[in-house]
């Protein structure tokens, strides 16, 4: 038995599966936004930086006591999970109220916050 | 061990290892830091590792004279801290420590093992800090508190990789054998993510230094 396929079908699966691939995927995220309590001294917050310095997976971090946040940005192809950040963070002795994934660089979001 | 060597050399010392900071008797994981501090009659250094942010170990020195019959006391010690509590607020830390050690003291009457406890209380946003410390070093016979009560004000919110500057001014007691003597003092305290520099005078416009390095 012999189908032919509608072009009009075609084009529209093309189309669907173009706009598909633009979208942008969650797991692709370059960098977390992490919003912390307890923030406050700058000597203190030394321990943030050097716990993920120290990640193989960390490209850059920045810290912000007045917006009380830590943007961590990930090397391409990295993966650092919510889990080992949240963690991080803790024993550091701080507590996380939210983490979200960014497609934004840090300096990007330094720019954004008027930091850069 | 003579604790009376120049401060500067320590000063000096510990910036030539600096590479990065803290302030109190626990910092963070795998923290180090180094702190010395000098007043009109004391003189002290403390180099402390912290496993965790919950407890830290310190080998360190004490030299503090004028105090009482027993004139003068130099303790080479060791010592364990804990935070006991911590409060992380939207904007705001408060915490609790507290510390006890074991070392050699040497008082007017000789050498006998000292031992030594305290706490500390604090409470700081970027712009006020507040905090109470307190430590009894004593043996047999003999016994001195330090008690040191700070507040400090930020005349700007100090923010990671900027010089902060904080006024604090401090009242200071020293107990010895149940006699207490009370102490006024102003400080200007420096501080970025890798040292911290406190410069004041008391009273009787004797200096105060307190340097502290995260190494």
């Amino acid at each position: 038995m012999i189908t032919t396929r509608n072009p009009l079908t075609t084009l529209a699966l093309c189309c669907c599966m173009l706009l598909l691939a633009a979208l942008p995927m969650g797991a692709s995220a370059t960098s977390l936004r992490i919003e912390v309590n307890g923030l406050v001294c700058s000597f203190c917050a030394d321990g943030i930086l050097n716990a993920f310095e120290k990640q193989a997976a960390v490209k850059d971090v920045f810290v912000s006591l007045e917006d009380r946040l830590v943007a961590v940005q990930l090397k391409d192809g990295q993966a650092l999970s919510d889990e080992i950040a949240r963690q991080l963070l803790i024993d550091a002795g701080y507590t996380v109220v939210g983490i979200q994934r960014t497609e934004a660089t840090v300096a990007e979001i330094k720019a954004e916050m008027g930091r850069d | 061990m003579n604790l009376r060597f120049p401060l500067a050399a320590l000063a000096i010392l510990a910036s030539a290892f600096a590479t990065a900071p803290q302030a109190r008797p626990v910092s963070y994981a795998d923290g180090h830091l180094l702190l010395a501090e000098h007043q009109s009659n004391l003189e002290l250094w403390r180099y402390t590792y912290s496993p965790s942010f919950r407890w830290s170990m310190s080998v360190g020195g004490l030299n503090a004279d004028a105090l009482g019959e027993t004139g003068q006391l130099q303790v080479d010690y060791l010592r364990t801290a804990r935070l006991l509590q911590r409060w992380n607020f939207h904007a705001a830390q408060a915490n609790f420590f507290g510390w006890a050690g074991l070392g050699r003291a040497r008082t007017a009457a000789g050498v006998e093992t000292g031992r030594h406890a305290g706490f500390q209380l604090d409470y700081e946003t970027t712009r006020v800090y507040t905090s109470l410390v307190s430590e009894l070093h004593e043996g047999d016979g003999w016994s001195h508190r330090f008690d040191t009560a700070s507040l400090g004000w930020a005349p700007y919110p100090h923010e990671v990789n900027r010089l902060a500057t904080w006024i604090v001014l401090k009242g200071m007691s020293t107990s010895n054998d149940g006699e207490a003597g009370l102490k006024a003092a102003a400080a200007v305290r420096l501080f970025t993510t890798s040292w911290w520099l406190e410069l004041g005078a008391d009273e009787d416009g004797k200096p105060l230094v307190n340097l502290m390095v995260n190494l």
